[in-house]
């Protein structure tokens, strides 16, 4: 019998040593690497036991900066299992996996304190996230809008969010005009005065902030409260940004034919229609202006300019429908910046 | 000379102005058309006469003045959802449907075609030309949300000022998700024309929303379309056919969509088309319409009225 030396294999990695790798190739900059091996690769070996434990486990201040890491990583993951299957959504078992995992790294991450940058970020990328599906009803993700509102409650950007939120919100129970035909139930007035005392304080916080100012011209405009939204509408009218400036001649027009005024309406809509040319919405609310003071041949000539506009620009309205959706990329930028620029430890 | 021409020949002829809200055709005085189904169960009622309706204009008792059946060339504008839920086996289903509604066009009617997911795009606009009708229909994709409201609203501004009567085919198979338009607008302006709707309606399950962030990332936001969104859009379908004088369709399945699109057809050519002077009504404003059969155990469906500015 020969005995030789077993060859020299280094041994696998354990599940936890694999996960923590992860983590620190993100902490490292290699995002798209990390969440892809996250999603694909390990995900069979490491599993949301190991996780948690080890979001437990990891109560050491030097790791802190580990935790918001895996807290960006796990969202990315999340949002990428979503986006790969959005219509089984609720049954879907990688995004309830991550989604606790989140929970439990938020536990973490929060007990050493509750008001850092990072999960600042974080809030409003995930509310921004859950915004973008809160359409189709009752959205399976954990919600933290409240924690982000208590430990931020004088921070603009958290209350656009929040006041945004509960636009959807009247949104949702409005759309439908034979359930509610002018949102005037007291769940959607409920939803509309939430609406309003969030986006006020925001402008507040920030009176530049023209986002803010828009949505509350809107909700105002809602609320049937026609002077204060036309004072909303109509300050700050330069905001240097033509999506935003779209959207504010778009809600005005809205304002005039809400007004009685179908001249006001269509001088603000085609101001709108020579801001950017694309966009349908502001050239629809023209055509439907006409067609309301009897100006048929304008209309079909107009409504039929509207379904010639270039398809490949976006209508600024369809990103607004979707609340906070928008910002989900510069959230995602300023959170891995984050992560990156930390100087905690890695182990 | 075809019926068409025919028509606009003796409206000119006469010098006499067809106005363009074709609801009401000034014709040196006021007079009104309106288009009722008459059905005895599920069979059409043919051979009625003027003197065998009652029309009620505002609650007055109107002189019906011309009646025709089946005589007048008729446009159909076909408003066809081809958002995201519409891709794959239910587009062939939709383009299938179109098809026959397009081989059944008699030689004095005209199609056109609006395709809308949260874009609208007028892909013919009203043409007797077959060939152009299959060539526009064979370029429609479907993606992305659903403007319903917006589209159904560009259908009827599209309704010129040919005398023919209008059909607005709207298609769709899921709840509004993009519009810009409400439908508390869309109805008005429903309310302003003389276009019949009638709504096709596929239950189907979930809708899928396409939506591109500004920042470049493209996810997918889902819109799950449950029973209560299901049966509200049905709601506000039947709206549509009811203020304007149609019927909705609802088809289980999508195999059912090219029958259910014929039978459209067929039911509208089986219309018939009254003309009165109003008289002894309020003007302007509303108008609401009550239209009967005398003496006969039939269901009269007609628009509920019409607005006039004069």
């Amino acid at each position: 019998m020969w005995l030789c030396a077993a060859p020299a294999f280094a041994q696998p990695p354990t599940p936890r040593a694999s996960y923590e790798n992860l983590i620190g190739l993100y902490r490292k900059g290699a995002f798209e690497r990390a969440v892809s091996e996250l999603r694909f690769v390990s995900v069979a070996d490491i599993d949301e036991q190991v996780m948690t434990d080890w979001a437990r486990v990891a109560r050491r201040e030097e790791r802190r900066d580990d935790l918001a890491a895996a807290l960006m990583l796990h969202s990315e993951v999340l949002f990428e299992e979503a986006a790969s299957d959005p219509v089984r959504l609720r049954s879907n078992v990688a995004v309830r996996k991550h989604n606790q995992v989140l929970d439990a790294i938020h536990q973490q991450l929060r007990g050493y304190s509750r008001n850092t940058p990072i999960l600042r970020t974080w809030y409003l990328l995930w509310e921004a996230f859950r915004q973008g599906f809160s359409m189709s009803g009752n959205v399976p993700l954990s919600d933290h809008l409240d924690e982000g509102l208590s430990a931020f409650p004088e921070d603009a950007d958290m209350l656009l969010t929040a006041g945004a939120r509960h636009e959807l919100i009247w949104w949702g129970v409005a759309q439908n005009p034979q359930r509610d035909p002018d949102g005037n139930s007291r769940a959607a007035q409920g939803s509309l005065n939430e609406a309003r005392r969030y986006l006020r304080k925001s402008v507040d916080a920030n009176p530049k902030a023209i986002e803010a100012r828009i949505r509350l011209g809107r909700v105002l405009m809602l609320l049937g409260d026609l002077d204060a939204a036309g004072e909303q509408l109509t300050a700050n009218s330069q905001s240097g940004q033509p999506a935003f400036e779209y959207l504010r001649l778009l809600f005005l027009g809205d304002l005039r034919e809400r007004q009685n005024d179908p001249a006001g309406a269509m001088v603000a809509y085609e101001e709108a229609i020579g801001l950017t040319p694309s966009p349908q919405s502001a050239r629809l609310a023209a055509a439907q202006v006409s067609h309301g003071m009897g100006r048929r041949s304008d209309a079909a000539r107009i409504a039929t300019q509207a379904m010639n506009t270039k398809r490949d620009e976006n209508d600024p309205w369809w990103g607004y429908q979707r609340g906070q959706w928008w910002r989900i990329g510069y959230y995602m930028k300023v959170g891995r910046g984050l992560v990156v620029n930390a100087k905690g430890s890695t182990r | 000379m075809s019926m068409r021409r025919f028509i606009t020949a003796t409206i000119a002829g006469a010098g006499l102005i067809a106005s363009v809200g074709a609801q009401q055709i000034r014709v040196g005085i006021e007079v009104v058309r309106v288009d009722a189904l008459v059905m005895a169960g599920r069979q059409p009622v043919t051979g009625l006469k003027a003197e065998d309706f009652d029309v009620l204009d505002s609650g007055v008792a109107q002189a019906v003045s011309a009646l025709s059946f089946e005589r007048l060339p008729l446009n159909i504008i076909c408003v066809l959802d081809v958002s995201g839920s519409v891709q794959g086996e239910p587009l062939r289903r939709l383009r299938e449907g179109t098809t026959a509604i397009i081989d059944a066009l008699a030689a004095d009617d005209r199609a056109a075609l609006l395709a809308f997911s949260n874009r609208l795009q007028l892909h013919t606009g009203l043409t007797g030309d077959k060939e152009k009708l299959k060539t526009a229909l064979a370029n429609v994709e479907a993606g992305n949300a659903t403007s319903m409201l917006d589209a159904t609203f560009a259908g009827l501004a599209l309704r010129d000022t040919d005398p023919g009567r209008t059909l607005l085919l709207l298609f769709t198979d899921g709840v509004d998700t993009a519009s810009w338009l409400t439908a508390r607008r869309v109805l008005d302006a429903a309310r302003r024309t003389d276009v019949v709707i009638y709504p096709v309606s596929v239950r189907t399950g979930p809708l899928v929303t396409i939506v591109n962030l500004p920042s470049g990332a493209a996810m997918m936001p889902m819109r799950q379309q449950s029973t209560q969104q299901g049966k509200e859009s049905e709601t506000l379908l039947k709206a549509f056919a009811e203020e304007t004088g149609g019927r909705l369709f609802v088809v289980e399945r999508q195999t059912d969509l090219k029958q259910a699109f014929l039978d459209v057809v067929k039911e509208f050519r089986q219309r018939y088309v009254l003309t009165y002077t109003p008289t002894g009504v309020p003007a302007p404003g509303w108008h609401p319409l009550e239209v009967r059969v005398k003496n006969r155990n039939v269901q009269v469906t007609a628009r509920r009225g019409y607005y006039t500015s004069r």
